[in-house]
């Protein structure tokens, strides 16, 4: 998401209305990525919670707006994947599917729902390189920063990633039709 | 097609977002962290969920908080005065400790015992303190697991801080309860654990206890407004309990102001007769309906650890307008305005003019 750099700014300053602002645009990405990690509403919740005091507590050490987004996301990341280490626990998929199954049983969410559980099963890595690429429309460049590694690792992290997802789901992948991820 | 169209960004957008309790969290999140609060370990409060539901299916004793019906309760262990272990950084906690009813509620499971001491509400907070006393050492790591919850509330409500101390652990609780008409407050409790580093002993410890709200006196009406620069602070109403003082105002920004600054945030530094300096840290701030400009923001804000023997109290408005420059650097600069003094014996106001601002001495960490 493309935030006002002024806005960001402005947080940077010190102006917590500012950031509070900035965190509410950013709520919904952030709760689903730390989601897609834990695998559970109360541990997301938790890991929301830790990157939102993490942001307002160094938010003065960011030096430039313009990697306000790729900054707040890895934030994120650590968090879930700290939260993680911590549990080692199995992640229950089938409560996962329940739950959303009874919002809606159509087969688009079914299908949905099976490219969740694919994503979620894949290691960290290309996980983390997935849910960057297509679902916060990162690029390659901000990927890497996110990631601390290289633009063709993260190439190579991609395209290996997409592979495992349709191997296992033999399905078309749409999102790569909308956007070329080099 | 043939088989499934793939998509992340779909699959992703179906997982539910609890938008409120997350909007909760980064309220909270700021309110908590615009106090220094560093040294003591923190945890934050999940978010309550069905609360009410809870409440009614429960079976266990509701203690009504009363001094009467305390004194009837088993005298419990203390370990030393836990309001004083965490009054060294917070301002106004011994006073919350003198106005605080003994809760005495004491439970053990697997060879912990949970007891909560006292508990005090003063219609922005409720406070209480617990302890857990343990047959086996505990090292720093100790803490309990589960949060409590007021019935009343919705969301994600305080925080809770804990220190080792000899033969256990003391803590003390905060859930955020803005309502000044509530009588009473319903806080439940189930702590799901011992958590240390070396092993969780989970136990079935169950509280139930209502703390009533310190009285107040009558809200003193003040609808008192004073401007400078394009930016006015309307002092709406301060209400008095015995240890906090209340006071809501309005900040209101002219909409030519915004068109060379962006943002407006005004706050209050109060002072008494005796020259004591306290911080009046917001409880939160909203955008009230029909406002004029976006930067129009209502805010209550809280005085704790006000002297017993003060007069008077004058509340001192100042507002940090900012911009960011086109290029460069960020621009940003702090106006004052006429403060208010409050009466404190006659319950009148006043207006003093161009006053001379009082400064808060920082607490060195």
């Amino acid at each position: 998401m493309q935030h006002d750099e002024d806005m960001i700014a402005a947080a940077i300053r010190g102006d917590r209305l500012a950031l509070q602002k900035l965190l509410k645009l950013e709520k919904e990405k952030l709760y689903r990525m730390a989601y897609t990690y834990v695998k559970n509403e109360d541990e997301a919740l938790e890991v929301f919670q830790q990157t939102v005091l993490q942001a307002i507590e160094s938010i003065h050490q960011l030096k430039n707006p313009a990697y306000f987004s790729t900054w707040l996301t890895r934030i994120c990341i650590n968090k879930a994947l700290t939260a993680l280490k911590k549990n080692k626990k199995l992640v229950v998929m089938d409560k996962v599917e329940e739950q959303v199954l009874e919002m809606d049983s159509s087969a688009d969410i079914a299908q949905q729902l099976d490219v969740a559980n694919a994503l979620g099963l894949l290691s960290e890595k290309y996980k983390t390189a997935l849910m960057l690429r297509y679902y916060q429309d990162f690029s390659v460049k901000q990927i890497a920063e996110v990631m601390n590694c290289a633009e063709g690792s993260v190439k190579t992290l991609i395209h290996r990633g997409l592979a495992l997802l349709k191997k296992n789901l033999k399905g078309v992948y749409a999102d790569e039709r909308q956007r070329d991820f080099n | 097609m043939n088989g499934k169209e793939i998509s992340i960004k779909k699959a992703m957008e179906q997982i539910d977002v609890p938008e409120d309790r997350l909007d909760a969290i980064i309220e909270q999140a700021f309110f908590e962290t615009s106090a220094a609060k560093k040294k003591k370990q923190r945890r934050w409060l999940a978010p309550a969920v069905a609360a009410s539901v809870l409440f009614i299916g429960s079976s266990a004793a509701v203690l009504t908080a009363s001094p009467v019906l305390a004194n009837y309760m088993a005298q419990i262990p203390v370990i030393g005065n836990v309001f004083a272990i965490f009054s060294e950084e917070e301002r106004g906690l011994l006073e919350y400790e003198r106005f605080s009813e003994d809760v005495g509620l004491s439970q053990t499971s697997n060879g912990i015992t949970i007891s909560i001491e006292q508990a005090v509400y003063d219609g922005t907070k409720v406070t209480f303190t617990y302890t857990v006393e343990s047959d086996q050492k505990l090292d720093s790591s100790a803490h309990l697991t589960g949060s409590p919850i007021l019935l009343e509330a919705e969301g994600p409500t305080g925080g809770m801080e804990w220190e080792p101390v000899e033969g256990g652990i003391a803590g003390i609780a905060e859930i955020l309860h803005l309502d000044e008409e509530a009588k009473q407050v319903n806080v439940q409790w189930e702590p799901v654990s011992l958590y240390t580093e070396h092993g969780e002993i989970v136990g079935d410890w169950k509280f139930e206890f209502a703390v009533a709200q310190l009285k107040n006196l009558e809200p003193l009406i003040l609808d008192q407004k004073v401007s400078n620069n394009g930016v006015s602070v309307h002092f709406d109403k301060v209400t008095f309990t015995d240890i906090s003082v209340n006071i809501a105002y309005q900040q209101l920004v002219e909409p030519s102001l915004l068109q060379d600054w962006q943002y407006v945030e005004a706050e209050l530094l109060a002072q008494d007769d005796l020259g004591n300096v306290y911080p009046v840290p917001y409880n939160g701030g909203t955008t009230p309906g029909g406002s004029r400009t976006a930067e129009d923001l209502e805010w209550t804000a809280t005085v704790r650890g006000l002297s017993p023997e003060a007069k008077t109290l004058t509340f001192y408005p100042f507002a940090h307008i900012s911009r960011v420059a086109e290029e460069g650097e960020p621009d940003a600069k702090r106006i004052e305005f006429d403060a208010v003094e409050i009466d404190l014996v006659e319950r009148t106001h006043s207006l003093i003019e161009n006053p001379v601002f009082p400064e808060l001495e920082e607490k060195q960490e």
